[in-house]
């Protein structure tokens, strides 16, 4: 009898230990305010993640610029970059760096595949085309000879029209969009190769100032290579 | 993956050196096509053809800025003036400063069948315009000789430089006295902003006149800059500032100067 006994509580110790090691604690399962804020701090920090990577030439913002890129909206129609530019020193006594912040807008996305969905072949497959894009930008170039307003020894209003230090641009542009297969992914997803006709407020103005000048001064070429890795 | 980037850095690379007007890095980009040093070879030829001449014809033109299609009929019109031996450009040659303004003022300006040379406005100064015109023209205090006449330009754009420089620069006046000496015996000096204008150094407006009188046989200063065709007596004692009109206004001088002195007429086009 005695013997069973201790069996049995040395059963039951055991069980409890199980149970309560095996159990959850309700303070735990619920979800702490505080734990809510750490869970929407993480997100927001989480959507500042680049989304893409550029590099493009030329687009008065350096003979070449890299930098990184978001992308959003319902159909992911809409971009933002965020450019790092050098201006290789030419004629002057130095190189110049720039940053530019770009928005991008790409109204369709055209896959070859729903217009050909006969065809096989691989680029079709993976292959889509964006007809349009259409950019504006900002840029900014450092250095001491550049002024975001003019500066005080000038009388008010003498170069009242402009900013030498930041430059607003407009570009149209087209690109073709790579998907890459699962097996053969790096870090990127899919690529997409652009190119983009833009000119700045600058030529702009002088083109209203004097209808003369050919379109071709104005304009200027770029092409780049986005990578998209989310 | 990377064999497609390391190609297309290469391919960006070769896109952009090769075919650079295609490109555009940017507006203050001082990436030069076609001339440069301008007023060093022009003064070489003006120096050259002028050095024996008794009577010669100059037109001065000025703030040509982005009024292209109106300078280019100051051009013609100059080309179809009997005898201008060479044209001066009083500054002012863009309105923003940019690489590609110089090159197309320069293109007009290099349609002109006369040698010519360019003075900096203060215009031509915004972002890296000073640096752009010193590749492109040269020095910004520069003379020349013709017929027996020392033609003296001289940058008087001292609000550019928050009047820290030696705008205008006196020390280059006295030299200008002396050099050469046996080569002229008169003297016109020619300037961008007048004095008592918002560019001129106004503080050394009265020193300035001084120093004028040790240019040996000073006829009269021209200036730019008002955008307007006045004739002033700035120091009301006779020495004459000739004013040239911008492009817009379409008029300009034609000075013809002579062993006894110069006439001076000026021209609507």
């Amino acid at each position: 009898m005695k013997k069973s006994l201790l069996i049995i509580s040395i059963i039951l110790i055991y069980a409890t230990r199980m149970i309560a090691a095996d159990s959850v604690y309700v303070s735990q399962t619920k979800e702490s305010r505080y734990d809510r804020r750490i869970h929407r701090y993480r997100k927001h920090w989480a959507a500042l993640i680049p989304m893409q990577f550029v590099i493009q030439n030329a687009g008065n913002m350096g003979a070449i610029s890299a930098g990184i890129g978001w992308n959003y909206g319902k159909r992911k129609q809409w971009e933002t970059d965020l450019l790092f530019g050098y201006i290789p020193k030419h004629q002057s006594s130095r190189g110049k760096l720039t940053t530019t912040l770009k928005e991008n807008y790409i109204p369709w996305s055209i896959n070859l595949a729903n217009i050909f969905p006969n065809a096989t072949d691989k680029i079709t497959q993976q292959m889509s085309i964006e007809p349009l894009t259409a950019s504006i930008y900002l840029n900014t170039v450092y250095g001491h000879e550049f002024w975001k307003s003019q500066p005080g020894r000038y009388p008010d209003k003498y170069y009242e029209f402009m900013s030498t230090k930041f430059r607003l641009n407009i570009a149209l542009g087209q690109r073709v969009t790579f998907q890459i297969p699962k097996s053969k992914r790096w870090r990127s997803k899919s690529i997409s190769l652009f190119y983009e006709i833009s000119t700045c407020d600058l030529y702009i103005r002088a083109k209203f100032q004097d209808g003369s000048i050919p379109l071709k001064d104005m304009l200027g070429m770029s092409i780049g290579i986005k990578f998209h890795t989310l | 993956m990377r064999y497609i980037t390391i190609f297309l850095t290469i391919c960006t690379y070769l896109s952009l050196t090769s075919c650079g007007s295609w490109f555009d890095t940017h507006p203050y980009d001082i990436n030069i096509h076609g001339e440069t040093d301008i007023n060093t070879h022009n003064i070489a030829a003006i120096e050259k053809e002028n050095a024996n001449k008794e009577t010669f014809r100059v037109a001065f033109i000025s703030d040509t800025h982005l009024w292209h299609s109106d300078t280019r009929d100051e051009v013609a019109n100059i080309n179809n003036q009997p005898n201008i031996d060479f044209v001066i450009h009083l500054g002012d040659l863009t309105d923003t400063g940019t690489t590609k303004e110089f090159e197309w003022s320069r293109d007009i300006l290099q349609q002109l069948n006369c040698p010519y040379v360019a003075l900096i406005g203060n215009h031509d100064f915004l972002g890296t315009g000073d640096q752009t015109y010193n590749v492109m023209y040269g020095q910004m205090n520069f003379s020349f000789i013709a017929g027996r006449v020392k033609f003296i330009c001289l940058n008087t754009n001292a609000t550019e430089y928050d009047y820290l420089a030696a705008i205008p620069n006196f020390d280059f006046l006295e030299e200008e006295m002396n050099k050469n000496s046996e080569l002229f015996d008169r003297t016109v000096l020619i300037m961008h902003a007048p004095p008592y204008s918002d560019q001129f150094n106004n503080n050394v407006c009265k020193a300035f006149r001084r120093y004028l009188d040790f240019l040996p046989g000073l006829m009269c200063c021209v200036y730019g800059h008002c955008h307007n065709h006045e004739i002033n007596e700035f120091y009301n004692d006779g020495l004459l500032f000739y004013g040239i009109d911008n492009a817009e206004h379409r008029n300009y001088r034609i000075f013809t100067f002579t062993p006894n002195g110069y006439e001076e007429e000026l021209v609507n086009y």
